[in-house]
């Protein structure tokens, strides 16, 4: 899964315990805690979801299946959600 | 409670005036029927009193008759002015018992022309403050009250950012410095029997621990005031606040009420009040809304395009002095602070007119040229030229297309405006940068580089001068680039013959300010140098940074530890960023109200003491801290 783009009324800031998502269009609030945040964060660094989950395997203390699992099952979620394309 | 803006015309220019986006659609003035269709909607409100604001309400050329509409309805009225009335509006207000007009003014402290309103309104009158800085000084209040029997009650307001954050306003990383600042004047103020109240946007953490049960009744609002306001523009629209005016607004309709209208407002904006105006809030239990909602979206970051480009580049912001060191010192600088640079500048051929300086050693600087990719520019910048323009405009002219050729220049400064529009005309495509030897510091010379320069670097005695950068910054519609650690005296009167004398041959040029600074060494702390730690001072003022330090940052490690202190803010005392010839020489602390002072201070030094004190002051504690340090045992 690569070339992931964020919906463009996607809006987002950083917080304390992670990112809130807001869609701008319909104004729904998405608030998005460790580690799923670093996942947003690393994609909209324009990382590809298998350097996400290496990445995720050393900051998060994941496994490598378990940190792949998670970033693919959280990017078709968002992808459902219209938050991001591709 | 809702607000009718009369009219977006004004006769001041605040820079944080979150009205600004309006007010640069054209002036308008509300009509009569617009005026009478609000006061219907306040009446259907059940709302007791016209709130009556701006732009500057008292310029609507007929403001007594609206005011008087809304006497006549059993309306009190409350009007938001800036104190600089015209004649007919301040009559009908002066003829108007208290009871039925109020008036809040706004005042800047020195504002003369805001004085006959006051002398002729009195009790009428609630002062008002618009904290835009934490460098705010509110002690002028309580004198004002004193001398013109004003009502005994401030209102503070902070200035928050329209939705463009087109306007200056006051980032949240200052509320602590405000809040505590605040704190200190209100126990003052209080005793005074001065009762101070709040204006939307503040919250409890701003203020030092127990400050807020001193303040009584006035902190009850703190922390819950942010909701749709409602200000009814002067076409008829109604917009939540001005702050969020440009991302919904609404006609004002015969059959709303505010009641109805906050609650759309509000729905429509629901899903922001999640955010606060510091990222803790969303673990914050404090009963608070978290403050600005307009201040809370400011931290909201856009969708990237794609992915790809998402990562964050950082703005290329730096100019920064080529030394001559090897490749691989430049290959380290682009490595470490790359995307920073904006360019490297360097100094034309010595040979042509040169950059007004000693020459400095260039044996590595074609190497430099040739192989660095960091972005490089070009000084044509001497004080004097030591021929006619007409005469060596045509060298100056195909040297730099020899060095754009050859090197890929990307832009070059210029001392002299003639020889700018000379070059500008030869080549069109090349950006320029008006050098700070142009002294440019008031808008009307600003005014003068139109056409020419696509980059102001002001004169250096308006380097710690925030309300002259301020007016240049609006009259000056190109970059605006401050070199952050000249060092030079504000209108240092040696400075002209110095740079001459270093122009024109002279290794260790005289006509300096030494003599001066020995017998008032506390001057050196008023010249033109930021620190790292307080660029955010000038933060909205300037697009580029620019190190100065061709001599003083000769040394390798010495020029990598200032940049990286400077592009990462990292804290650096004045005595170590390779500053000219007035930089301070000993390690003076510079703390953060200190240097607030001083940007606002109109360099009035013959009657004030402030420096002179800092330094003796910074010096003693220096010299006792030296004391103190364990003397190193020899092995």
């Amino acid at each position: 899964m690569s070339g992931l783009r964020i919906a463009e009324q996607v809006r987002w800031a950083v917080e304390a315990a992670g990112v809130v998502l807001i869609h701008g269009a319909t104004g729904e609030t998405i608030a998005v805690g460790y580690p799923r945040a670093a996942i947003w964060d690393f994609l909209t660094r324009g990382e590809d979801c298998e350097r996400i989950a290496a990445k995720l395997c050393a900051i998060a203390a994941l496994e490598p299946a378990a940190a792949r699992k998670l970033v693919f099952e959280t990017v078709v979620q968002w992808r459902e959600a219209g938050l991001i394309g591709g | 409670m809702a607000n009718i803006s009369l009219t977006s015309a004004c006769n001041r220019e605040c820079a944080y005036c979150f009205a600004g986006a309006e007010r640069r659609l054209g002036v308008s003035h509300m009509s009569v029927a617009t005026f009478e269709r609000a006061l219907d909607f306040l009446e259907r409100s059940g709302i007791g009193e016209a709130r009556l604001l701006g732009g500057e309400p008292t310029l609507h050329p007929e403001f007594p008759r609206l005011a008087g509409m809304a006497i006549a309805r059993g309306l009190r009225v409350r009007v938001f002015s800036n104190g600089r009335m015209p004649e007919p509006a301040l009559r009908w207000l002066e003829s108007h018992p208290p009871e039925s007009v109020a008036v809040l003014i706004n005042v800047a402290a020195g504002d003369a022309r805001q004085a006959r309103a006051l002398e002729r309104l009195g009790n009428r009158v609630t002062l008002g403050l618009n904290i835009h800085s934490s460098a705010f000084d509110p002690g002028f209040l309580l004198d004002l009250i004193r001398e013109y029997g004003l009502s005994p009650s401030l209102r503070f307001g902070l200035a928050h950012p329209s939705a463009d954050a087109s306007n200056r306003f006051l980032h949240p990383v200052h509320y602590q410095a405000v809040g505590t600042r605040l704190a200190g004047f209100l126990t003052a103020a209080r005793e005074a029997g001065v009762e101070p109240s709040f204006d939307c946007g503040f919250v409890p953490c701003m203020f030092p621990p127990g400050s807020l049960e001193a303040l009584g009744g006035a902190a009850r609002d703190i922390g819950t005031r942010c909701s749709p306001v409602l200000d009814i523009l002067p076409g008829g629209e109604v917009v939540s606040c001005y702050p969020l005016g440009a991302l919904a607004r609404e006609p004002l309709s015969d059959s709303d009420t505010a009641g109805a209208l906050r609650g759309r407002f509000t729905a429509r904006f629901a899903g922001y009040r999640k955010l606060g105006v510091f990222r803790e809030c969303a673990v914050c239990q404090a009963p608070c809304h978290h403050g600005c909602l307009a201040a809370s979206m400011q931290r909201l970051r856009p969708a990237a395009s794609t992915v790809a480009k998402a990562e964050p580049t950082p703005a290329r912001r730096w100019v920064i002095p080529y030394v001559d060191q090897p490749l691989a010192f430049w290959e380290r600088i682009e490595s470490e602070h790359g995307p920073h640079i904006r360019e490297v500048y360097f100094p034309l051929p010595t040979e042509v007119a040169g950059s007004g300086r000693p020459p400095q050693p260039s044996a590595q600087l074609e190497s430099f040229l040739k192989r660095s990719r960091l972005p490089r520019a070009v000084l044509v910048n001497p004080i004097t030229l030591p021929q006619p323009v007409e005469e060596i405009a045509p060298p100056i002219i195909e040297a730099l297309k020899r060095l754009i050729g050859e090197f890929g220049i990307s832009s070059a400064t210029v001392a002299n405006l003639l020889l700018a529009a000379r070059i500008r005309d030869a080549l069109p495509a090349l950006p320029l940068a008006a050098s700070v030897l142009m002294d440019i510091a008031q808008p009307n010379q600003a005014l003068m580089l139109k056409g020419i320069c696509d980059t102001l670097v002001p004169a250096s005695r308006v380097m710690r001068d925030l309300p002259a950068l301020e007016a240049l910054r609006a009259a000056f519609p190109g970059r605006i680039r401050l070199i952050v650690n000249e060092a030079c005296l504000p209108g240092c009167p040696y400075r002209v013959q110095h740079f001459h004398e270093m122009g024109w041959g002279l290794a260790r040029p005289g006509s300096l300010c030494e003599e001066l600074l020995e017998r008032e060494p506390w001057m050196r702390l008023t010249g033109a140098w930021v620190l790292p730690q307080h660029l955010h001072w000038l933060d909205g003022l300037a697009d580029d940074w620019k190190l100065a330090g061709r001599v003083t940052l000769r040394d390798a490690p010495t020029y990598r530890r200032v940049l990286g202190a400077y592009v990462h803010r990292r804290a650096l005392a004045p005595h170590e960023i390779g500053g000219g010839p007035a930089s301070p020489i000993e390690p003076v602390e510079i703390d953060e109200e200190f240097y607030a002072r001083t940007l606002r201070c109109g360099r009035r030094c013959h009657e004030c003491t402030v420096c002179r004190e800092y330094y003796d002051e910074g010096r003693s504690a220096a010299s006792v801290r030296d004391s103190k340090r364990p003397v190193a045992l020899e092995a």
